[in-house]
């Protein structure tokens, strides 16, 4: 394939805006044409000073506090990390140094999930958000590799209703077993009811636990699947009767996957 | 381009664990990076996205890869990746509108003189682009800011949207970004002669 097939496709390929078979040709194309790859190169610098003309027209401003926070947060999780050697690791192969920087950012993500941001996100408060989130942060090796991994695939699940704004995200890694699943803005379970993430794969649906949610409509849960790196084809979060087999519910959220 | 340039080294550090090397890359973008999230996806998520970005950049910024395009881009292609998973949730015509009052108040705001402060990199790269893009011609500047701010919307909504042809948007989105490539191009020229000492600046 030559310059001039896809000369015309590289503005709305740096853009992000082409059809998946313009952008499939124009991939193609780039692997080889190093002339191609400067002009998209090129036009992604002068789109990327976009948010900068914007940021500049904008009556908006940039609240201050967001900088300290971070700072505050920063190095803590630097701290951490010259404690982690002391600290038993569960079998699961060493990640290099810099990884466990990451922490703080896979709490963020979770806090982000759960949206009710301001309150939510006094990450200056680690300690005190330590605590809130207990029994996230002891499983916390497996919420940062899993949501935060190169290679990790995020399913998104949505609500069938088109007035509701809750939403969730699964997340699967090629190379591990566990599996996280988020969801926020769900009401709270009604007495004697309760969510369940329900999966199918290769035919056969079963329930990988209950989705416990907290007073913000927002929950977490953490299992092992059956195999590395395991594919769903449907992913639905459903509200069950606690008393009886779960599969009967109604749906409150359900997957479509990204691409 | 030297103050690409800077980016990169900021960049490394900050791979390194430069506190302040991320610091200084914060001045530079979390101001753009807050614009852009609280205009597509409202204020009270803006805070959301600035805090997920820096973050990422802290503990990622060794993945940055200078033989792949420029810092902004790179830095910019994960924030707008995050925001266009947070409007996957909205609906399409309210995508549509909020990028229509980016573009409005894009081609509208009288370019502000230049004043030396924290983020002056920020604002230096938006002085030039936001005068290129107030001399493209309207329907031009409108496809594409629709298209970037609208992040993951396809160019057949647009051209429902602005009610025209798909090939017109096409063609707009081709002429558009050409043309504003030459306008920055010649900007960064020109600054580039008369920047030198400003660029030393720690």
């Amino acid at each position: 394939m030559s310059c001039d097939d896809v000369r015309e496709l590289l503005e709305g390929y740096a853009l992000g805006v082409l059809e998946p078979d313009e952008r499939a040709r124009v991939e193609a194309h780039l692997v080889s044409c190093a002339d191609c790859r400067g002009i998209v190169a090129r036009y992604e610098e002068v789109l990327a000073a976009l948010p900068d003309a914007l940021a500049l027209a904008s009556p908006l401003r940039l609240p201050e506090a967001i900088k300290q926070r971070l700072l505050a947060a920063i190095p803590t999780s630097a701290a951490e990390q010259a404690d982690e050697p002391a600290r038993a690791v569960r079998q699961r192969p060493r990640r290099p140094i810099r990884r466990l920087l990451a922490l703080v950012g896979a709490v963020a993500l979770v806090l982000a999930l759960a949206s009710t941001a301001a309150l939510s996100f006094q990450l200056d408060h680690e300690r005190q958000l330590k605590e809130r989130f207990a029994g996230l942060l002891d499983q916390r090796e497996i919420v940062l590799e899993v949501v935060d991994g190169r290679d990790t695939e995020r399913t998104f699940l949505r609500s069938p209703n088109e007035s509701s704004t809750a939403y969730g995200k699964l997340f699967t890694n090629p190379d591990l077993r566990d599996v996280v699943v988020m969801a926020a803005r769900l009401r709270q379970p009604d007495e004697g009811e309760q969510y369940h993430v329900l999966l199918t794969s290769e035919g056969a649906t079963r329930s990988a636990g209950v989705l416990k949610v907290n007073a913000k409509g927002f929950g977490l849960l953490v299992f092992e699947a059956d195999r590395t790196g395991p594919r769903y084809a449907a992913v639905r979060v459903t509200l069950e009767p606690a008393s009886a087999r779960p599969g009967q519910g109604k749906t409150v959220l359900t997957s479509t996957r990204e691409s | 381009m030297s103050h690409v340039d800077s980016d990169v080294v900021l960049a490394a550090r900050t791979a390194d664990g430069d506190v302040s090397a991320w610091s200084t890359l914060y001045d530079r973008y979390a101001p753009s990076v807050y614009a852009f999230a609280a205009h597509t996806l409202g204020k009270e998520h803006a805070e959301d996205i600035v805090q997920d970005a820096f973050l990422r950049l802290w503990h990622s910024a060794g993945r940055f890869d200078v033989n792949r395009g420029a810092f902004s881009a790179w830095f910019y292609a994960i924030v707008r990746h995050r925001i266009r998973d947070e409007l996957r949730h909205r609906r399409r015509e309210e995508r549509l509108m909020v990028a229509g009052d980016a573009d409005d108040l894009l081609a509208e705001t009288p370019i502000p003189g230049v004043d030396v402060d924290e983020a002056v990199m920020q604002r230096e790269r938006g002085q030039a682009v936001l005068r290129a893009l107030q001399s493209l011609p309207p329907d031009q500047r409108r496809v594409l800011v629709l298209a970037y701010f609208g992040a993951g919307l396809s160019q057949r909504s647009i051209a429902d949207y602005l009610d025209c042809p798909l090939g017109t948007v096409k063609k707009r989105t081709r002429l558009g970004l050409e043309k504003l490539r030459t306008l920055l191009d010649s900007a960064d020229a020109s600054r580039d002669r008369s920047a030198d000492s400003k660029e030393a600046r720690p």
